[in-house]
């Protein structure tokens, strides 16, 4: 058993010499042209690179958490004061009344 | 991998060129691609096969071109550049195998009669010139083909290339305790299946299985 695994530890030994002995593979005379073309070609359809200060990924991101507490904070404000919807749009109606007009327009009220 | 290259006369800073091409010039990456392509290439050889390094080098490259905005100059951009060439051999690998183009042939005979000489070599030297044969990369990559991408990766890293485990997690974008392990235990595969090449045995179950998850 131990000289199998000698032989196994032998065998690896080779290999990692195989991999590092194996030469360097260097770009063809025309490769970089070609990235370069290939990068013009799809850079207007390529997502743009946006300057680091104004990253709109990040921006995104941000504002979606931001949305998040809002919702959160509104929706526990609104749970604890207690939701009284036909209330609320009688109150809606005596503040604003000229909007009485459109809701019996479409047969709200 | 290169620093970012000393500023000499008219040469501009890696910073500056990027600062050019986030401002909408695309042109001026021309100078990160032929100061970098050379780094991409060495990295890009060692992982993928020869006939597929200039695809892999373009997608590296160009997803460098589209992932710029994200680079934050806290570090060279050759490291960032590196991080992204691993990720695209990586990619590479992962749709290889989903798409089952492995190889999964058995050995030639020359590979066989190889691994039986050189446990017969004595002298440093005859082993050293063994070792750096058509046979024994034929072997490498035989057993590559029944690991999984990861381990792919981790083994090429780690044990082939000999970076430390801290590096290797970085390149990958992993954890250094899943590079830790998966390098442990990929090692412990890969040994199984030499010994598999020199029992001359085929591959086992748990091996192919452990390649279709």
């Amino acid at each position: 058993m131990k000289k199998l695994n000698r032989d196994v530890q032998r065998i690896e030994e080779a290999l990692i010499q195989a991999h590092r002995s194996t030469s360097q593979v260097e770009p063809g005379p025309f490769f970089n042209k070609k990235v370069m073309a290939f990068i013009l070609e799809e850079s207007q359809t390529l997502r743009a690179p946006v300057p680091n200060g104004i990253n709109a990924g990040r921006l995104v991101w941000r504002l979606a958490l931001l949305s998040y507490l809002v919702v959160t904070v509104l929706a526990a404000h609104l749970m604890t004061s207690g939701m009284d919807s036909q209330y609320q749009i009688s109150m809606f109606i005596l503040g604003d009344s000229s909007s009485l007009d459109l809701f019996q327009t479409f047969g709200i009220m | 991998m290169s620093n970012s290259p000393p500023h000499q006369g008219d040469v501009p800073q890696d910073s500056e060129v990027i600062s050019r091409v986030l401002g909408g010039d695309a042109n001026a990456f021309d100078t990160l691609v032929h100061r970098y392509s050379r780094l991409v290439f060495g990295i890009v050889g060692k992982h993928i096969p020869r006939d597929r390094v200039d695809e892999v080098a373009q997608d590296a490259l160009v997803e460098g071109f589209r992932s710029l905005s994200s680079f934050s100059q806290t570090g060279p951009f050759g490291h960032w550049m590196a991080k992204i060439t691993v990720r695209c051999c990586y990619d590479f690998w992962r749709k290889h195998y989903r798409k089952k183009e492995v190889l999964v042939s058995d050995l030639s005979s020359e590979a066989q009669d190889w691994m039986d000489n050189l446990l017969t070599v004595q002298s440093n030297e005859t082993f050293k010139r063994e070792a750096a044969t058509a046979e024994a990369i034929e072997i490498l990559d035989h057993a590559f083909g029944r690991l999984s991408a990861e381990d792919r990766m981790v083994v090429t890293l780690v044990h082939l290339e000999g970076l430390p485990v801290k590096e290797a997690a970085v390149l990958l974008g992993w954890s250094t305790i899943t590079v830790k392990v998966r390098a442990h235990r990929s090692r412990k595969k890969l040994r199984r299946i030499i010994q598999e090449f020199q029992d001359g045995a085929s591959v086992t179950e748990e091996v192919m299985y452990e390649k279709a998850q």
